[in-house]
């Protein structure tokens, strides 16, 4: 391909599944920016991880147009924070308008919160559940419909 | 009126003060116990709520919903705009203001529904700069985040403007004397009124057209030795 279309993809929070996010998703020819306030974080990024580190505040507005986002086609909010989350997955949506948001959040409530724009929330704990589900072969289904 | 104030220390204590003053009925939500039982003892008209007022249920709890103003003033940004963004949205709050820590989030916060977001350092750095900048023969007011100032400046008898009318002054755009401090009286001047010394000019001015304001008023020495001191 002559005119391959290089995605920008910012992480905010390099946590466990910011980091991993990061690792597989900088192997697949996209431009990864990873923002964590602690240097300390990085360390859980791959050895393989060839994107770019960017310490400070994931929700300040000028970082993030240091990070690029601008132009940025998707931003991950992935602290361990759910308002923190909440707070720079709004400001990449409703301020950046950056196309496409996911939003990490430990409390499922909170989800209310970003109805009706587009951010996507990703619940760890609704996703294990679902997970547990799937190893059980959906034995449990009907117990829980009960 | 019925005020929710979430969360805050020092600030939370005088601010509650400030607002039982004003006859409101008043729930205060904080996370910290010892706190929360030192409100209670000190303030016997506040309810008190000990609970992270993040959290929807608590809030519920407080009776938040249909208050008319929800006040967050903890010290994350975040948990800021996560509450006010509740009040509005779950519990049909009209109105919410909080604090912020990052300047930069002032207009970001009200771009996201939050009624109005002050920050301390946003006002502070404003107000200090304005006090080394201009001497104390002006005194500067803000509001509206800055985009108006309110002037307030004692005409002396050797200034620019003594002894003429405002309609032969020259003053920039958007700038109106909007009343004039006589002795006891309060003046609102037109066209033909005519400045004296000692009088007290109130000027709403826009901040870049300031320094042209008081070269105006003041005429060009006493500006260039007012930006000097």
């Amino acid at each position: 391909m002559l005119f391959r279309k290089t995605k920008t993809v910012i992480i905010a929070g390099a946590s466990r599944f910011g980091a991993g996010l990061a690792g597989m998703l900088s192997g697949r020819d996209a431009r990864v920016v990873v923002i964590d306030s602690s240097q300390d974080s990085f360390r859980k990024l791959p050895d393989n991880f060839d994107g770019y580190q960017l310490l400070g505040d994931g929700t300040d507005a000028d970082l993030l147009k240091e990070a690029g986002i601008e132009s940025a086609s998707v931003f991950i909010a992935a602290t361990n924070d759910d308002n923190v989350n909440m707070l720079a997955g709004q400001i990449a949506c409703r301020i950046f308008k950056v196309p496409e948001v996911f939003v990490r959040l430990n409390d499922r409530n909170k989800e209310k919160l970003l109805q009706g724009f587009n951010m996507k929330p990703i619940c760890p704990y609704v996703l294990s559940v679902n997970e547990f589900d799937r190893l059980t072969n959906g034995e449990f289904k009907e117990a829980v419909n009960l | 009126m019925k005020i929710a104030v979430a969360g805050g220390r020092d600030e939370a204590d005088f601010l509650i003060g400030l607002l039982l003053m004003g006859k409101h009925r008043l729930t205060a939500i904080n996370g910290d116990r010892k706190y929360c039982e030192h409100l209670a003892a000190d303030y016997e008209d506040v309810s008190v709520i000990y609970g992270d007022p993040g959290k929807d249920y608590v809030m519920e709890d407080a009776g938040v919903r249909g208050a008319d103003i929800v006040i967050a003033l903890t010290d994350r940004d975040a948990d800021n705009l996560e509450i006010c963004q509740m009040a509005k949205r779950l519990f049909g709050v009209k109105k919410t203001v909080c604090t912020v820590r990052n300047p930069k989030n002032v207009e970001i916060f009200e771009v996201l529904g939050v009624d109005r977001a002050i920050s301390a350092t946003y006002m502070l750095a404003h107000y200090i700069e304005q006090a080394s900048v201009v001497e104390e023969l002006v005194k500067v007011m803000p509001m509206d985040n800055q985009k108006v100032l309110m002037n307030e400046i004692k005409v002396r008898a050797d200034y620019e403007a003594v002894g003429k009318q405002v309609m032969e002054l020259s003053l920039p755009h958007n700038t109106i004397i909007s009343c004039i401090i006589r002795d006891l009286d309060v003046l609102v001047p037109n066209g033909q009124t005519r400045i004296m010394a000692g009088d007290r000019l109130v000027v709403m001015t826009v901040p870049q057209n300031q320094q042209d304001m008081l070269r105006g008023i003041m005429g060009d020495e006493h500006e260039t030795e007012c930006r000097k001191k």
